[in-house]
């Protein structure tokens, strides 16, 4: 079964996305910061990581970067998700070393299609 | 009121205007919100109604995680708008922005994510109802409007979103803008009399301190009974009413508020704490302005007063406006009398120009019709009859006159006086005058069909059809006035209407040089009419083509010869006036309405006749009036004439007629 992390401090959309996902079909685990996700990404080994990019303690470009900067985690499937859709945002998560990018509001067809691709 | 009827400029009621602070940002922001919270109440609304409709427990529990969004989203954008409303540095503002973005996307996202794990689930479960399903798509629909509008609040990156329009009505960019310019510019502001309600002392005295201090005039009541009586009384500008009050809540105020027609206008802001959530959306839908959460943000309550007050002064200003056109409407039915159409009361409300009402020379077109030997058939019929005959001739008549853009000035008993090209000025009213005659004496078919199914007598009209300067305008004393004309042209209209008989349609050459479309003339005459030097030529109009193709069938009047003459004695009649000279003569042929007179006497075409029978009728009264509309070859050294009978008793008619050879 495919095991997906998700890293996200907003409770209501930690409580959404992971529900979607386990109909889905997946796997679910979940970090509520960007240090906790490191963490879990590290010991855990997801197929693919969830990662919110405006996380407390530790931000989601510094969590990804410190991930790609270890030589377990560094093939970790990460897609950076951002709810500020800002112009450049996308470079910026495939810079910081995501393997791909998605807004929120989730649009979880879109997201599906995206988390298929990687796998 | 007489004159001009010009709509002056209404101030509000009690609402005062003065130069101060941004009046126009405070309206643009005022309309940015409403823009943007209506998804959200739209959202509210169709949450209360979900709940009916869901029995499961966790889909209960989502649907309450909507309503929390939906209300986290409401003060966003509350809070968003007031922070754009305070200076700040350019840093600052787009630091704020940043954050605001974000938490409204996770908000709104929470909306329509909740939304479709409510969909899903009750779909598995296979709970999903119709009712809800569309309350559900309504909220995604709504949901992703509002985002959309965010969007381009922030003018954010819209990688994934196909650019649609922006969904939203107002120029964001401008109201942002006039946010950064608005200390600059001198602008209005606007203060009213607002009565606070609210049973609870300290947040009563303390919305009330706040008003003061933004320039309204405050009066309070600590009950709903109490805001009732104050209302009704004293009509306050707008109305801040706390929901929850032991003796009579904000929702009941509001429902007897606006039973009152008076009251309606009176506009309400609801004051709720955060969780009466559903009571306050039915607030809404009652009609409430709008809904502030306690503890409620000062700047945000002056913004929402102000821009209540804007609107409520507007809302004044129109209903003034409305009631001041009423009147104009009124005076103009009055004037015109009921059978000018709504139309033509619609172009004289619109155009300045065409509202002369004072008088003025300008070229119309004048129609006047006459029904045949009316006078005569009125002193044969019941009176009762009669006026069925004359109803149902001006039922069929009017809407015709009205569809060609006429004007019904005047019904003078049988007959119709109809001015086209006036009040409201137009260029085309010849040929809509000749076109509606034409129509008209089509329509004879219709209105003598009714007179038969009735047992009545049919009837004739002629029309007469003259176009030049006048002087029209309103006519009359104070208490009576009446839009008309007056000239020597309306007389000459008379005039050439007394030269045509039953089924014709005469117009002077003044009216068929206008006419632009092709006429078919029948014949042409030249008549001598008073007032007027030379001759006036007057064509027998029997057809008008493109665009109206209009054709009056051929009226099939061969006459039949009579089984034995009738002879006759008759009198020459000059227009209407009776002439001394005494004349013999014999009818020796007849169709319906017509006869062939034989006789020595040379007379001209179209000359009046007044005949009499001898032996048949016996009574003085009992004439029969005629026109000679054709004169064929002399027989026997006697002149021919077909006299059309223009008045004639019944029983003539039907003695003629009773002597005609059946072919």
């Amino acid at each position: 079964m495919t095991r997906i992390l998700i890293v996200e401090d907003n409770e209501m959309n930690r409580d959404m996305l992971s529900r979607r996902l386990k109909r889905k079909g997946y796997e679910i685990e979940v970090a509520v910061d960007g240090q906790q996700g490191v963490d879990m990404a590290t010991t855990g080994m997801p197929d693919i990581v969830l990662m919110d990019m405006s996380l407390p303690v530790k931000d989601g470009w510094a969590a990804t970067r410190e991930l790609r900067g270890k030589e377990v985690t560094a093939g970790l499937k990460i897609i950076a998700l951002t709810a500020h859709a800002m112009h450049g945002d996308r470079q910026k998560a495939i810079k910081a070393g995501c393997d791909d990018y998605d807004t929120k509001p989730i649009d979880l067809k879109r997201l599906l299609g995206k988390i298929e691709a990687l796998l | 009121m007489q004159g001009s009827l010009r709509l002056c400029n209404l101030p509000g009621m009690g609402i005062k205007i003065s130069q101060q602070h941004s009046r126009k940002a405070s309206a643009r922001l005022d309309l940015l919100r409403q823009e943007l919270i209506a998804p959200i109440l739209s959202i509210e609304g169709h949450a209360v109604l979900l709940k009916e409709q869901i029995a499961d427990p966790d889909c209960l529990a989502d649907l309450k995680k909507i309503e929390t969004a939906a209300s986290q989203t409401r003060t966003l954008v509350d809070e968003m708008l007031v922070a754009e409303t305070q200076k700040r540095e350019d840093a600052e503002r787009d630091s704020q922005r940043s954050g605001f973005k974000h938490d409204l996307r996770n908000s709104v996202g929470a909306i329509s994510g909740y939304s479709e794990i409510i969909l899903e689930e009750l779909e598995d479960a296979d709970e999903l109802s119709e009712d809800a399903r569309a309350y559900l798509d309504n909220q995604l629909a709504d949901s992703f409007k509002l985002l959309k509008m965010l969007d381009t609040l922030f003018q954010a990156e819209r990688e994934f979103g196909e650019d649609s329009g922006t969904g939203l009505n107002v120029d964001i960019k401008s109201v942002f803008d006039s946010f950064d310019r608005s200390d600059k510019e001198t602008v209005d502001v606007i203060s009213g009399n607002i009565l606070v309600v609210d049973d609870n002392d300290s947040s009563r005295n303390l919305l009330a301190h706040q008003l003061r201090r933004q320039g309204h005039t405050i009066s309070t009541a600590s009950s709903g009974r109490q805001a009732l009586e104050m209302i009704r009384k004293s009509k306050p500008d707008l109305i801040l009413l706390d929901l929850f009050m032991p003796d009579m809540n904000g929702f009941d105020v509001l429902q007897k508020m606006y039973t009152d027609e008076a009251l309606r206008a009176v506009p309400v802001i609801i004051i709720t704490g955060l969780n009466d959530k559903s009571a306050a959306v039915k607030c809404i839908e009652a009609g409430a302005f709008d809904l502030l959460i306690k503890p409620v943000n000062p700047s945000l309550l002056g913004a929402r007063v102000v821009a209540c007050l804007e609107r409520k002064a507007w809302h004044d200003k129109e209903l003034a406006y409305q009631q001041e056109l009423e009147k104009s409407y009124t005076f103009i039915r009055k004037v015109f009398g009921r059978y000018l159409s709504d139309e033509v009361v619609q172009q004289i409300l619109a155009s300045d120009a065409g509202m002369q009402m004072g008088g003025g020379k300008q070229v119309v077109t004048i129609m006047m019709t006459d029904i045949r030997g009316f006078s005569m058939l009125s002193q044969e019929l019941d009176p009762q009859d009669c006026v069925k005959i004359l109803n149902n001739y001006f039922g069929v008549m009017t809407p015709l006159i009205q569809k060609y853009d006429g004007v019904i000035d005047e019904f003078l008993g049988d007959a119709i006086l109809a001015i086209f090209g006036a009040p409201v000025v137009t260029e085309n009213h010849a040929q809509q005058a000749v076109a509606c005659a034409i129509e008209m004496q089509q329509a004879m078919g219709e209105v003598n069909y009714n007179n038969q199914q009735w047992g009545l007598p049919s009837i004739e009209m002629g029309i007469a059809v003259n176009t030049g300067e006048v002087v029209v305008g309103n006519i009359g004393s104070e208490t009576r006035s009446k839009y008309g004309v007056v000239g020597h042209h309306v007389n000459l209209t008379a005039r050439i209407e007394s030269f045509t008989v039953g089924g014709q349609i005469m117009a002077s050459e003044y009216t068929v040089n206008q006419l632009e479309p092709e006429v078919s003339i029948a014949q042409s005459l030249k008549v001598e009419a008073k007032g007027i030097k030379e001759p006036v030529t007057i064509h027998e109009i029997i057809g008008i083509g493109a665009p109206y193709n209009l054709l009056m069938e051929d009226e099939d009047l061969v006459v039949q010869p009579l089984r034995r003459d009738i002879p006759v004695t008759f009198r020459c009649l000059s227009g209407k006036a009776i002439a001394d000279e005494h004349a013999e003569g014999v009818l020796t042929a007849a169709a319906e309405g017509v006869a062939q007179l034989s006789a020595v006497e040379d007379m001209e075409i179209l000359t009046n006749l007044r005949m009499n029978i001898p032996g048949y009728p016996s009574s003085e009264d009992d004439q029969v009036f005629g026109k000679i509309t054709s004169i064929s070859d002399k027989k026997d050294g006697q002149n021919q004439y077909i006299i059309k009978l223009t008045s004639a008793p019944l029983s003539a008619r039907k003695y003629i007629q009773s002597l005609i050879v059946q072919p």
